[in-house]
């Protein structure tokens, strides 16, 4: 796994030590070329300083020069006259001033004056001369073998102590329950974490009012299926004691009945589930509304005519199409005609129809049952919210579920009173697909 | 014994109903917060079933207001919360016992005598007088030991008379606690059912204080 404390404690030592090498050699070479300059002007002073006449008996001070430095004159009738180390006798070499030669299997530095009367030579071995040099050049380095462990050390700790918070809030976001939806403390973070954080408690500032909605749900579907069940579980015990035949049949009758009404509410509650879940799929089928209009009115045909309720459907454009998911259009469809048709009276009449506005689909059902009240219809949508005075058989959570489908679909809700008289009209305008090509 | 069931839902009021009045007891059943108040104005009920979440007006608030008006009928709380607090205000609130739906239809039974045994002030669940024993989890009676046959309007009408022996009950109390609204009273019922008693029970068992009501003889101290 990468880390960023390891990947910036490696890039950082490696480039100091680059930098240190790199700083380190030129110092090296700059002190040996510095070096060599100064013995080059130790071999001219030491010829300055011998006496301007030497002849063979002259006594020369090279007690006071190096040993390592070999000094030989000659007369002018090419005679050598003076050696400081007859071991090592150079032959006399013609040019005057630096040059550096070959003899004795290694290389000197010569420097040669030619005084008035005699040659002055005086050489140096080249070995000797660098092994000075190094020694200076790297006692010139010595500061850096304190200063490369000192700042690496140095680096190490700031990379830690930058780091430290990334580090707390990992511990702090680790230790939590599975519940806990507290902000982080934000205080005194560096702007970068400070971000980052934000944004992470502005997701769980989401999260939580996400969890708190679900727990919201939970309870009040816990609430509304205990309703259903007191009241199978009430005439169950009825019909064990029902004392006749009838009594006992209808007992039967009203048992189913209340199965029915439990199972629906369970189904309802189930398809609000999953559409809550599915908010943000995305759409990709093409529907066609005629179709679906008249499907859903033929499966509702029977039930409409069994409680003499005139259920006729207009399909203006029939190839009419949008954009969404089949199944949860027919969801949203056979709620709003199961509410239209248990809130409309035997006699009454249920209208479904789909047309076009320039630029929306519609879909529009109008029954004449009671109506809904101006002033309940902004809370019809809330889940397990029942009219007042309302008897129809209902779980609450029809219009919750038409509403999640049409918000998927992008679709716009509008609740009106039947112009025609009373009962309600819902008009669904969705969006028209984009035209290809 | 009269009842004021409070209860929204269609279909568990219905079922209540039926089987509050096949034991006998007088029912009326209101399906919102206002009905209730109405018809809590008048004290005649000895045990209300009481839903908490209604239309109008919360079931607590009712509670709350009609102890304040010293309503001294029982309350039993039947309710879909569960929260251990719910139950604490519930019975803070002035309930004298809480049920938690759904629940099995004879235990709703059983609390309901026994809260009205606690109301009369009666430790033991049988009631007697005279010779006389009624059990109203059985609906049993015995005369001197020997099996009773009554009718149910009979035994209801001999336990009310019977939960406060000595005091005389008047003939519209006895109506009052006997039928609910929906039930016809003919003008004369309560004279013929303590007739049919009389036949059964001996002419003096039952005394009539003429222009007040009706009594049974008090327990020899």
């Amino acid at each position: 796994m990468r880390s960023i404390q390891r990947q910036l404690l490696w890039w950082l030592s490696g480039g100091i030590l680059l930098a240190a090498s790199i700083a380190g050699v030129a110092i090296y070479n700059s002190a040996r070329h510095q070096a060599n300059q100064l013995f080059d002007y130790q071999l001219q002073q030491a010829a300055i300083s011998l006496p301007a006449h030497v002849n063979d008996e002259a006594v020369y001070p090279t007690e006071e020069l190096n040993e390592e430095i070999l000094i030989q004159v000659w007369n002018p009738q090419d005679k050598l006259i003076y050696t400081s180390n007859p071991a090592f006798s150079l032959p006399r070499y013609k040019q005057q001033g630096f040059q550096t030669v070959q003899a004795f299997d290694e290389n000197w530095r010569l420097y040669i004056e030619n005084r008035r009367v005699n040659y002055i030579q005086i050489a140096q071995p080249l070995s000797v001369r660098n092994a000075l040099a190094a020694k200076l050049a790297i006692r010139s380095l010595a500061p850096f073998f304190i200063l490369i462990p000192v700042m690496l050390a140095l680096t190490a700790f700031i990379v830690r102590r930058s780091l430290s918070p990334l580090q707390n809030i990992a511990h702090s976001l680790g230790q939590r329950s599975p519940i806990d939806l507290q902000a982080l403390d934000g205080r005194d973070l560096p702007e970068e974490l400070s971000a980052i954080v934000q944004a992470l408690n502005g997701w769980l500032t989401r999260l939580d009012s996400a969890l708190t909605a679900q727990r919201d749900f939970v309870a009040n579907a816990a609430h509304e299926l205990r309703s259903p069940l007191t009241a199978l579980k009430l005439q169950l015990q009825l019909t064990e004691r029902a004392s006749t035949e009838d009594k006992r049949l209808s007992g039967f009758s009203k048992l189913h009945e209340r199965l029915n009404r439990t199972t629906h509410l369970v189904e309802q509650l189930l398809t609000l589930a999953r559409h809550e879940a599915w908010q943000n799929q995305p759409l990709e089928e093409e529907t066609r509304l005629g179709e679906l209009v008249r499907t859903v009115s033929t499966d509702y045909g029977s039930i409409a005519e069994s409680r003499q309720i005139h259920l006729f459907t207009s399909i203006f454009e029939p190839e009419i199409r949008i954009q969404g998911n089949r199944h949860s259009l027919e969801i949203l469809l056979k709620n709003l005609l199961e509410n239209a048709i248990n809130h409309t009276p035997a006699g009454g009449e249920v209208h479904l129809a789909t047309y076009r506005e320039p630029d929306r689909a519609i879909l529009r059902i109008i029954d004449t049952g009671c109506g809904i009240s101006r002033e309940e219809r902004q809370h019809v949508y809330q889940r397990f919210y029942r009219c007042l005075g309302d008897n129809a058989p209902g779980t609450g959570l029809g219009l919750t579920i038409v509403k999640n489908i049409a918000d998927q679909h992008q679709a716009h809700i509008q609740l009106d009173d039947n112009p025609n008289g009373s009962g309600l009209q819902v008009t669904v305008r969705f969006p028209l697909p984009k035209q290809r090509g | 014994m009269r009842l004021l069931l409070v209860e929204d839902d269609p279909m568990i009021g219905e079922s209540l109903e039926e089987s509050l009045r096949l034991e006998n007891y007088a029912v009326d059943w209101v399906r919102d917060g206002r009905n209730a108040e109405l018809a809590l104005q008048h004290d005649l009920y000895d045990l209300i079933l009481l839903d908490l979440s209604l239309p109008h007006k919360p079931g607590l608030e009712i509670l709350t207001d009609y102890r304040k008006r010293k309503g001294s009928a029982a309350v039993l709380i039947l309710t879909a919360r569960d929260a251990p607090s719910d139950r604490v205000k519930g019975l803070d609130s002035g309930a004298d016992d809480y049920l938690i739906k759904p629940f099995d239809l004879d235990e709703l039974l059983a609390r309901i005598r026994a809260l009205l045994r606690r109301k009369s002030g009666r430790g033991q669940t049988e009631l007697s007088s005279a010779g006389l024993v009624l059990n109203p989890a059985t609906h049993e009676a015995f005369m001197h030991g020997q099996p009773l046959h009554l009718s149910a309007r009979e035994f209801s009408l001999l336990q009310i008379l019977l939960e406060t022996p000595g005091e005389v009950v008047s003939r519209t109390r006895l109506e009052e606690k006997l039928y609910g609204w929906n039930e016809e009273i003919e003008s004369n019922t309560v004279e013929v059912y303590i007739h049919m008693l009389r036949k059964k029970l001996g002419t003096d068992f039952i005394r009539n204080v003429r222009g007040v009501g009706y009594k049974v003889a008090a327990n020899p101290a």
